[in-house]
């Protein structure tokens, strides 16, 4: 059976709630989380298929929430996305390295985002399977 | 699925959050400039405004938010300091972004509102303030995600309509757990009896497990008022420094946005009024900051919020002027007046105090208002004034709405409930006396309570829809009369009813549509027996019947002033009945524990006192109530009988459990009013 939950890390309850609608047009079971602590155990638990993610958060943030994932046997292969509004070329080399699958900056039109994010859960699962 | 509108909603209320804190931040910062966690979390909250816009296309929004960041990020990188300008221009960015939310809420877009003169005096602001080198140390960066605090997994989100339902159902639980306990307590269901009692307990846990999951932290209403503060002291240039104890202190959330418009007024009648402005508090030889302080604790049962300020005190004198200049007290009124029956007159409508009205909080809207607000949610307003000391206006209300301890009267067969907190006392007078304590005067009643004169309204009367007549007279001279002693908007009038039954705690339900027009009722409530009572609103039974409180002259009282609660402390009692259908009641302090005591066939009702070590159990037939009244012990007559007193119009004996235990011996030897064992 084919995984189809998607969680969303990410502090502002406005994104979160309008990411979840957004993400279930596209067909996903949405799950949220309010930090990067929350996002860790809720990804262990649950193990989505993918992970779209806030850069700036309160407690852990989107980057040592991503390291942890990626040295974590249980969640290391799980597709993650990084939102976030900052531009600067470093920080998004910084998240690549530390495992972003993609890196989408906000303010983005909320429904191409959901169609990103099925796009990197696709790309991520072919890798794996194909 | 997530409907687009819960978003909206979502995002209207996590902005209205983000900015309440944003306005405490500013506040904050301009007492501590360079504190770096204040300026992260004043950064995030516009942030997060920002990006959430950003998602929900809300463009203006996300722009004007992003006006104010870019001068808090200079305020961060220390390139720009705090001013009363900028933190002033910050508030006025904020006060725009609410109008925008609010747009956004009615109508799902932004509308018309127009930031732009905002951001350029922002801008403007910016350019010509520059850094001093001596006003701000550059502030440490502070990372932006500097955590506020640690997201708990403890909790869970539950929407309000969720809670609300479920302090409905646990009402509808009451009164059906009142019905068993009723239907337990008579003949043939004696198996009945400890479940009952048990259900009896377990449902009052219930519901209060309940209501506290209701109740929100006063800090809600509180978290507004530093911004009201700052604006009115710069208004009248004053200089305030605001201190707040018991944010924490919680009560149901309908009362919390009920205390906000009252308590608003309170802290800006403080502010315009109590306190002095720098110069006067100079030549006073006081600190040039005046101090206004919150204070909001639990207190039997209620929640008591005190503001105080060190402000000269109410003047009596001009007050006590301006009464006798608008006619509302005679000048043999004004002389007899007591100092705080002076201070009280500010709660008379139509009665300004300041020397000239102010933007603030003149308009002759005042005190009057306040305690209307405050009594029509069940609670107390008092004022303490001390000159040259200061002002401390006192609030009681309340914990919950929903439910009220009420004391249920009759009018025929049909009963009423009356909120406790608006009854005085209870008076029955007897035919052969009503000759000499009731008069008519026109077409009012008028009962001698006291020496104070009283205005009676006949309840059947109210109800019948016969308001000409006012009260009428004639069934209380042939039956003598049971009256009600109320109170509301500091008025006292008595209310003639045919009985007054029982207290209870009663669940409070609003009326049915086609009642609401109906002034005189304040909601319904279903009895343990499942018969309907309809609520008595006290203040609209007066206005009602047109009682005219400020008749002529000196015989017509315009208001007895309710003296300070505070010094005439409630008693609760134990309502008990004993044999030969007498009542007595035991102050509850005095009461260890209830028993039931396993005696022959049946078990006897106990109520167990300890003293010394030893305890001592005092037989009574039934325990009928708990009471709270103003039970002052008197004629202690060595026995045990501290007095009497009329409690549900019934002559009620109080018993001092301590003297009756000393001198059980004699007791048992004669009076029949209990049994010591």
């Amino acid at each position: 059976m084919t995984n189809h939950t998607a969680l969303v890390v990410e502090d502002s309850r406005t994104i979160a709630c309008l990411m979840k609608h957004y993400l279930q047009l596209e067909g996903f079971d949405v799950l949220l989380a309010a930090d990067g602590a929350i996002g860790l155990e809720t990804a262990r638990r649950e193990r989505p298929a993918v992970i779209v993610t806030d850069l700036n958060m309160p407690g852990m943030d989107g980057m040592e929430m991503m390291r942890a994932l990626r040295s974590d046997a249980r969640t290391h292969d799980i597709a993650i996305c990084m939102l976030t509004s900052d531009d600067r070329a470093e920080t998004e080399r910084a998240a690549r390295a530390s495992g972003a699958d993609d890196y989408i900056l906000k303010p983005m039109e909320p429904r191409s985002l959901a169609a990103r994010v099925r796009g990197v859960m696709e790309r991520a699962e072919s890798t794996l399977h194909g | 699925m997530v409907e687009l509108d819960v978003i909206i909603k979502e995002f209207v209320a996590e902005s209205g959050e983000m900015l309440d804190r944003l306005e405490q931040d500013l506040i904050a910062l301009e007492r501590e400039p360079s504190s770096p966690d204040t300026l992260a979390s004043l950064f995030r909250s516009l942030h997060t405004i920002k990006g959430a816009a950003g998602f929900m296309g809300l463009e203006k929004l996300g722009a004007l938010a992003h006006s104010g960041e870019s001068v808090l990020s200079r305020l961060r990188d220390g390139t720009l300091a705090i001013t009363p300008a900028i933190a002033g221009g910050l508030l006025a960015l904020s006060d725009c972004l609410r109008t925008m939310l609010s747009h956004v809420d009615r109508t799902g877009i932004e509308g018309d509102i127009d930031g732009a003169a905002i951001v350029e005096s922002l801008e403007r602001l910016q350019d010509h303030t520059p850094i001093s080198a001596t006003a701000v140390a550059p502030p440490v960066l502070a990372p932006a995600d500097a955590a506020p605090e640690p997201a708990s997994n403890g909790h869970v989100r539950v929407s309000v309509g969720r809670l609300d339902a479920l302090v409905n159902l646990v009402g509808e639980l009451v009164i059906a757990r009142n019905a068993i306990v009723r239907l337990a307590g008579g003949d043939g269901y004696s198996a009945l009896l400890i479940p009952s009692q048990r259900l009896h307990a377990i449902t009052a846990q219930l519901q209060e497990q309940i209501m506290t999951t209701r109740m929100q932290p006063i800090d809600h209403v509180w978290s507004k008022l530093p911004r009201v503060v700052r604006d009115a002291a710069q208004q009248c240039g004053k200089r305030v420094r605001l201190e707040m104890n018991g944010r924490e202190t919680a009560l149901d959330r309908t009362l919390i946005e009920a205390i906000q418009a009252p308590l608003t007024h309170v802290v800006r009648n403080c502010v315009d009024h109590g306190l002095e402005t720098p110069e006067q508090r100079l030549a006073a030889g006081k600190a040039v900051e005046g101090h206004l302080s919150l204070r909001a604790f639990h207190e039997g049962g209620l929640v008591t919020i005190e503001v105080a300020d060190d402000g000269a005190g109410v003047d009596v004198a001009a007050i006590t002027r301006k009464a006798l200049e608008r006619g509302l007290v005679t000048p043999e009124q004004a002389r007899g007046m007591s100092e705080q029956d002076a201070i009280d007159l500010i709660f008379l409508p139509g009665l300004s105090t300041a020397a000239a009205v102010t933007s603030l909080s003149g308009r002759g809207v005042g005190m009057d208002v306040v305690r209307t607000n405050i009594e029509q949610i069940g609670g107390k307003v008092s004022i303490h004034s001390e000159p040259g000391a200061g002002t401390t206006v006192r609030m009681r209300i309340p914990l919950t709405l929903a439910i009220m301890t009420a004391v249920l009267v009759a009018d025929g067969e049909q009963c009423y409930a009356i909120p406790q907190a608006n009854v005085a006392e209870f008076v029955r007078v007897e035919a052969d006396t009503v000759a000499d304590t009731i008069d008519m005067t026109g077409d009012t009643a008028v009962f001698d309570l006291r020496g104070e004169r009283l205005p009676l309204v006949g309840l059947h009367a109210q109800l019948t829809a016969a308001p000409e007549s006012g009260s009428s007279g004639s069934p209380i001279a042939a039956a003598g009369a049971t009256i009600v002693v109320l109170q509301a908007d500091g008025r006292q009038f008595g209310l003639i009813v045919d009985a007054v039954n029982d207290t209870q705690e009663i669940v409070v339900k609003p009326l049915g549509r086609y009642l609401r027009g109906t002034a005189v009722f304040a909601g319904a409530t279903i009895m343990g027996d499942g018969q309907v009572a309809l609520i008595l609103d006290v203040a609209a039974l007066a206005a009602n019947a047109r009682l005219r409180f400020e008749l002529r002259g000196t015989d017509a009282p315009r208001a007895r002033f309710a003296k300070d609660e505070i010094s005439e402390p409630m008693e609760s009692l134990l309502l008990c009945a004993a044999t030969d259908d007498m009542r007595i009641a035991f102050p509850l302090s005095q009461i260890a524990r209830l028993e039931l005591f396993p005696w022959s066939s049946r078990p006897f009702q106990t109520l167990v006192h300890a003293t010394g070590g030893r305890e001592k159990a005092v037989v009574v037939d039934s325990i009928l109530d708990t009471v709270e009244e103003r039970a002052a012990m008197v004629r202690p007559d060595g026995i045990g009988l501290a007095g009497s007193i009329v409690i549900d119009g019934r002559l009620t004996q109080l018993v001092d459990l301590d003297l009756l235990c000393a001198n059980a011996a004699r007791l048992a030897a004669g009076a029949g009013d209990g049994k010591a064992a």
